[in-house]
């Protein structure tokens, strides 16, 4: 059966979607002062992820991530390789629905159990994964009028609201470019930018080697320019000091905005913008769960969509104990032992191995 | 096998979560998954994971087939039935 393909558009505003949607949440760390220089900085390596990518797409013939894994590694190895991205991508929906709940508790429904708003948040997850690849496709489209629209209206309302400061952005690299390169090399690789690897779970249904590499490009350069205005903008409105120990920074630029106190709490808006994100997010990922649990037990993959959304849900409950912890184990922990192995190492080794084993002439 | 596919990815997202929370509190691993296990106080998720495998053993044996063969299918033939009588 040969599959029909998401048109191009469509594919990248998928990305572009995917890749903002919980960065802006949190913005670019805040580790060093110039937050807004580390997205610049750091897509330049990004770029890098993405020649690996479409290297072992183009070798492979266009497979997705799971059959280039059990083609490289073996049948067995190659099944547990599958059964732990799967999780792998189940645990970053679960991270995902946690920050978007931590988001809508401490702003919008404050008095809401989490279990009765996780539970609601995993079912419309589980519906939009029963849609399938095109309709979450459509669906980004939509979004991503939305948040563009929505991000316009806020920098415009905030310079009508004379929050936006400019000289708050300064000391400019008072400790120099060194933490800023630093920075982009821990930190905004692996995210946003690295998650990206979860499209190669669906190459069949999208461009193959040669439109990857030219759409995910583009989206990377989309969201290195929005990622660093949005960054920008937080540090003009709440300036360098507020913004480093802001959970939800640009949700507290948003707060700031009143115009002739008619036009006020504004932050509505931006909460709106990170559920539409988070959703199609956590749509991405659990879709490629399912995907993953479906080849490995021989069943179709919308079978698993419910139980393993409510099982993402329980997750996203369990996965830390307050939002401390969440934060440092994301910056910290995840990052050296979860997405540097899987987005980089096990990448590379796959595609070494596939030059081995199927050496130029040698039939894949 | 859609029940053991769940039971499987739970196992590994509680090893997961286990393990991450090894490197973060530096404590050992048993007390790390008792700690994380959800028995008490909050048994919300313990909900939500029987809910998952209910709905996973509903899909694996095609419980809305069974219950539209059983329950479903007659009256719906009986309304094709009526409408094809009006359609003639």
């Amino acid at each position: 059966m040969t599959l029909s393909k998401v048109n191009t558009v469509d594919t990248f505003t998928l990305q572009l979607v995917f890749l903002l949607s919980t960065s802006i949440i949190f913005g670019t760390p805040s580790v060093v002062p110039d937050s807004w220089l580390v997205g610049i900085v750091a897509f330049f390596p990004a770029c890098l992820l993405i020649v690996i990518y479409s290297t072992m797409l183009a070798l492979q013939e266009d497979r997705g991530l799971y059959p280039m894994l059990e083609k490289a590694w073996g049948k067995v190895i190659g099944k547990g390789f599958v059964l732990i991205y799967s999780t792998y991508f189940l645990y970053i929906a679960a991270r995902n629905i946690r920050d978007m709940i931590e988001l809508i508790m401490s702003t919008l429904l404050r008095m809401t159990p989490v279990p009765l708003l996780t539970t609601m948040f995993v079912l419309l997850i589980a519906y939009t994964v029963l849609g399938g690849l095109h309709a979450i496709a459509r669906f980004a489209s939509l979004i991503l009028w939305l948040i563009l629209f929505m991000l316009l209206t806020l920098a415009i309302l905030l310079m009508f609201s004379s929050s936006i400061i400019l000289e708050q952005m300064l000391p400019f690299l008072s400790k120099g470019m060194w933490p800023v390169v630093k920075s982009a090399f821990s930190f905004s690789i692996w995210f946003p930018y690295g998650e990206i690897i979860v499209f190669l779970v669906f190459q069949p249904q999208l461009g193959g080697a040669k439109g990857f590499r030219k759409i995910t490009l583009y989206a990377f350069l989309s969201t290195c320019i929005i990622l660093s205005l949005t960054d920008l903008i937080q540090i003009w409105t709440l300036g360098l000091e507020d913004k480093k120990y802001s959970v939800f920074a640009l949700l507290d630029a948003a707060r700031l905005i009143n115009i002739a106190n008619i036009i006020t709490r504004m932050d509505a808006i931006i909460a709106l913008i990170i559920i539409f994100g988070t959703l199609l997010k956590c749509t991405v990922f659990l879709l490629a769960c399912t995907e993953g649990v479906a080849r490995v037990f021989n069943r179709e993959a919308k079978d698993f969509a419910f139980p393993l959304a409510v099982v993402a849900g329980a997750f996203s409950i369990l996965v830390t104990r307050n939002s401390a912890e969440h934060v440092t184990e994301g910056l910290k922990y995840v990052i050296y032992t979860l997405h540097i192995p899987l987005q980089l190492l096990v990448p590379l080794l796959t595609l070494l191995l596939i030059r081995i084993r199927y050496r130029k002439g040698a039939t894949t | 096998m859609i029940i053991l596919g769940i039971l499987v990815m739970m196992v590994l997202g509680i090893l997961l979560m286990a393990m991450l929370d090894v490197l973060v509190f530096q404590q050992p691993f048993f007390t790390v998954l008792v700690q994380l296990l959800p028995v008490y106080p909050d048994t919300s998720t313990i909900y939500m994971i029987i809910g998952a495998f209910v709905i996973a053993a509903w899909v694996n044996f095609k419980m809305t087939d069974r219950l539209k063969k059983k329950y479903g299918s007659k009256s719906k033939n009986q309304g094709g039935e009526k409408r094809d009588t009006k359609q003639s």
